[in-house]
């Protein structure tokens, strides 16, 4: 073999390790989108059936809207939440440390436990949430916090804001930490205001590190299902049906093996062209 | 390397990694097992380890406890695993149709039985029962019990673990100072002014009464979807003469759906109910509504007869003693104005299964232990178990016609005669038809009643969408517009005929 071929066949069996873990699974996906299949019923070639009733069922429609609605909704919240505390904790001169590590302990929460742990504080009567919000003269609706379309979706928002937050502020305070500090300082010299500083130096300079954060909160949100499970199972009636919960019912629920394949690839699709346009506005943009 | 290498290298480690991955799929991962169907020699192989897989329902635990006892009757290891609801279901098809010995004994919902048994997964159990009539006892399962739980296409799939009914269980402390007539425990007894009209007007009176210094609620509903809502609505459904279907169970099979025709008033009686519940009641599963009913706040309840002993704990399978304990009663479900008993249904039936995979390489083994855990001993043993481990006896829902009439049983679980009488007026596929597609159908039903209950929808339009859909997937399935596939005549009465010809030989 000669030595140009050499790197090629070197690298020959990762590359079909990669194909096995990733290509594989959507080839498997994309070929059985063109089957009826349902378990216990004949399997059969359907042609773009299942891509039809995906796009045009109200279920899939629904959870795109709330999809988009939460993940947007989460990840505006969560870069307004983690660029103060990041820029607090930066501020900080002693116990950095501590406190990075205390933001650390909500992530590291399975978010399946919390749900968990905001479906009890949610609880009417003896949740602590539902008692506050009583007590500060916000009471929740009768039917419980949980119970309600708009407060369910509400409680959803809560529980990821306070899993994912610190996941933001982190990566900002480490982008913060890493700045040259030679910049900062010539430009305190020359008069700059603190929010000069931060509005010209140090926002540009962590701009890509937030594009980059938001990106794959995103990307998080996107697929959210453990606390829609935990904690509203999509309802009340789809009011907090999210994509992965929906997919979660038609291939793991029901079984519609074939329609829950259309489905898969309609989502990816989904999230690979907002994400594309995302990198195209975002870091592309900006040469980064 | 030229482009055109390059492909021709990525072309190849596609073909290699698509070949390498179907045979990883097909021969490493999975060993296949060639499903049988016909029993093997009746010979137990000490040693050996069966699994068995299931929902941790109210009888997996004083199972659990009484395995070692099977252990060293038979010789035989037991892996014994308790899972959730939908993980029972994705463990047991994922093994199925990876065609893996993974799972020996599998736990079946009524209505997966049909599923699994028309997909070849279980094995059927006629010939082990015939062959072992005088140890399994046929004709002592009662037979609405087998009909709902474990017989499709003529043949016993299953056998029944636990059986569940839905009863009236209610404050009989709040009844006797409202002044308010007990419903009836028996047919014997006066039984034609118990209905729904007389049941909604006992939760009206004692909603928003103070008794003892509580505040009532009426009755508590169960409002989660798809299954916990499906079950306590369909109760309504069948308890006014409903069906899902023009014609199921009885043959010939017309899969044209019937559901609004009696299903508007149910869901209007289910949704006038919700209003004398605990609000927030729209989310709660099934275990929350008994729960609540602990908690002493509560009137009426009618709910799956496990919550007869259940709601004797503060929560679920927590040790110690809730508010109404000592406080209640249990009765028949109500009925239509006019009704008498032979007249249709009116009470629904569930409960669990245990039947083998068609997988399995132990099945002499697995049918061993089916065997031992639906006896008659290893259920009155489950029955009065664990008093002192949970501060009360926590299995009531036999199977058998000789356990409902043991005075033993019946000391600790006063109810069972009413429950035994009930079984005689009940019909679990009428209330919740076995068809292989029923899961689709109860999420259609279960997100629109939640809907309705949520305000977001009327009955009306809620009904619309369901019949819409139902139909649907119906067509997809080729159920309609004529459903061609064989029908049989699929009642309590066949199945009790059924019995009787295994017990004979």
């Amino acid at each position: 073999m000669n030595s140009q071929k050499l790197p090629y066949f070197l690298i020959l069996p990762s590359i079909i390790f990669l194909f096995m873990l990733t290509i594989y699974p959507m080839l498997f996906a994309l070929y059985h989108s063109f089957l009826y299949w349902m378990i216990g019923s004949p399997v059969r070639f359907i042609g773009l059936e299942n891509y039809i009733n995906v796009i045009s069922s109200s279920l899939f429609q629904n959870a795109l809207i709330v999809t988009l609605k939460f993940s947007g909704i989460v990840v505006a919240i969560e870069l307004f939440l983690g660029l103060i505390t990041a820029l607090i904790i930066a501020g900080i001169r002693r116990g950095q440390g501590i406190i990075s590590a205390i933001l650390v302990m909500p992530i590291s929460v399975a978010p399946v436990v919390a749900g968990i742990i905001f479906r009890n504080l949610y609880m009417k009567e003896t949740g602590v949430v539902d008692y506050l919000l009583t007590v500060i003269g916000l009471p929740p609706p009768p039917e419980g916090i949980l119970g309600n379309s708009n407060t369910a979706f509400l409680g959803l928002i809560v529980t990821d804001v306070w899993e994912w937050t610190p996941f933001i502020a982190l990566i900002i305070l480490a982008s913060l930490l890493s700045l040259p500090s030679d910049i900062i300082e010539a430009a305190k010299v020359d008069g700059a205001s603190d929010w000069q500083v931060f509005r010209y130096i140090k926002l540009p300079l962590i701009k890509p590190t937030i594009f980059l954060a938001a990106m794959l909160r995103f990307m998080q949100a996107y697929n959210t299902f453990d606390i829609v499970y935990v904690e509203t199972r999509g309802g009340p009636g789809i009011a907090t049906q999210t994509l992965s919960y929906h997919l979660f019912l038609e291939g793991l629920a029901y079984f519609h093996l074939g329609y829950a394949s259309a489905l898969t690839v309609v989502v990816s699709l989904i999230a690979v062209v907002l994400i594309n346009i995302y990198l195209m506005f975002t870091i592309f943009k900006g040469g980064s | 390397m030229p482009a055109r290498k390059t492909v021709l290298v990525v072309a190849i480690a596609v073909i290699i990694a698509v070949v390498v991955a179907s045979a990883v799929t097909y021969f490493v991962v999975v060993p296949a097992v060639k499903p049988t169907t016909t029993p093997a020699k009746p010979t137990i192989h000490k040693g050996v380890t069966i699994r068995v897989i299931g929902v941790q329902d109210p009888y997996w635990f004083p199972l659990k406890d009484l395995i070692p006892e099977f252990e060293k009757k038979y010789g035989i290891k037991v892996e014994y695993e308790g899972v959730s609801y939908y993980e029972t279901r994705l463990r047991a098809i994922s093994a199925f149709v990876a065609k893996s010995p993974e799972i020996d004994v599998v736990l079946v919902d009524q209505m997966w039985v049909a599923e699994y048994a028309d997909a070849g997964w279980l094995v059927p159990l006629d010939d082990y029962i015939r062959r072992d009539k005088d140890e399994v006892n046929p004709t002592d399962f009662i037979p609405e019990v087998v009909h709902a739980l474990s017989f499709w296409r003529g043949k016993i799939w299953t056998l029944p673990m636990a059986a569940y009914g839905q009863l009236v269980i209610y404050r009989k402390d709040v009844f006797d100072k409202l002044g308010l007539k007990h419903p009836p425990k028996s047919f014997k007894e006066d039984y034609d002014w118990w209905t729904w009209d007389k049941y909604l007007e006992y939760v009206k009176t004692i909603h928003g009464k103070t008794i003892d210094g509580v505040k009532f609620y009426g009755t508590v509903e169960v409002g989660q979807q798809p299954a916990p809502i499906v079950h306590k609505w369909t109760q309504y459904l069948i308890g006014m003469g409903g069906r899902w279907f023009k014609s199921y169970p009885e043959a010939p099979w017309n899969f044209t759906p019937v559901i609004q025709e009696k299903g508007k008033a149910a869901l209007e009686l289910f949704l006038t109910l919700y209003k004398y519940s605990p609000p927030e009641s729209i989310e709660y599963f099934w275990f929350d509504a008994g729960t609540r009913f602990g908690k002493g706040d509560i009137g009426i309840l009618l709910w799956w007869t496990p919550y007869c002993y259940l709601i004797k704990q503060p929560e679920y399978m927590v040790p110690g003693k809730s508010a109404v304990v000592g406080k209640y009663d249990v009765a028949l479900p109500p009925h239509p104005k006019g009704w008498k008993v032979g007249d249709h249904p009116i009470m629904s039936i569930g409960g669990w299964s245990y039947g083998i995979s068609a997988f399995s390489k132990h099945k002499e083994e697995a049918w061993a232990f089916i065997k031992w855990a639906t006896s008659f001993e290893t259920q009155k043993k489950m029955g009065l178990l664990h008093d002192r481990k949970w501060g009360s006896y926590q299995f009531s829902d036999f199977v058998r016609y000789s356990l409902y009439k043991d005075p033993d049983l019946i000391k600790v679980y006063p109810w069972l005669p009413t429950q035994l009488e009930a079984w005689k007026v009940g019909n679990g596929k009428v209330s919740r038809p076995m068809i292989p597609i029923y899961f689709t159908l109860e999420g259609i039903l279960g997100r629109y009643l939640n809907e309705a209950m949520a305000g977001k929808i009327t009955v009306d339009d809620a009904f619309k969408h369901i019949v819409d859909e139902f139909t649907m997937v119906l067509k997809q399935n080729f159920y309609l517009p004529k459903y061609a596939g064989p029908s049989f005549n699929d009642t309590p009465e066949v199945v009790a005929k059924h019995l009787k010809e295994l017990a004979s030989g």
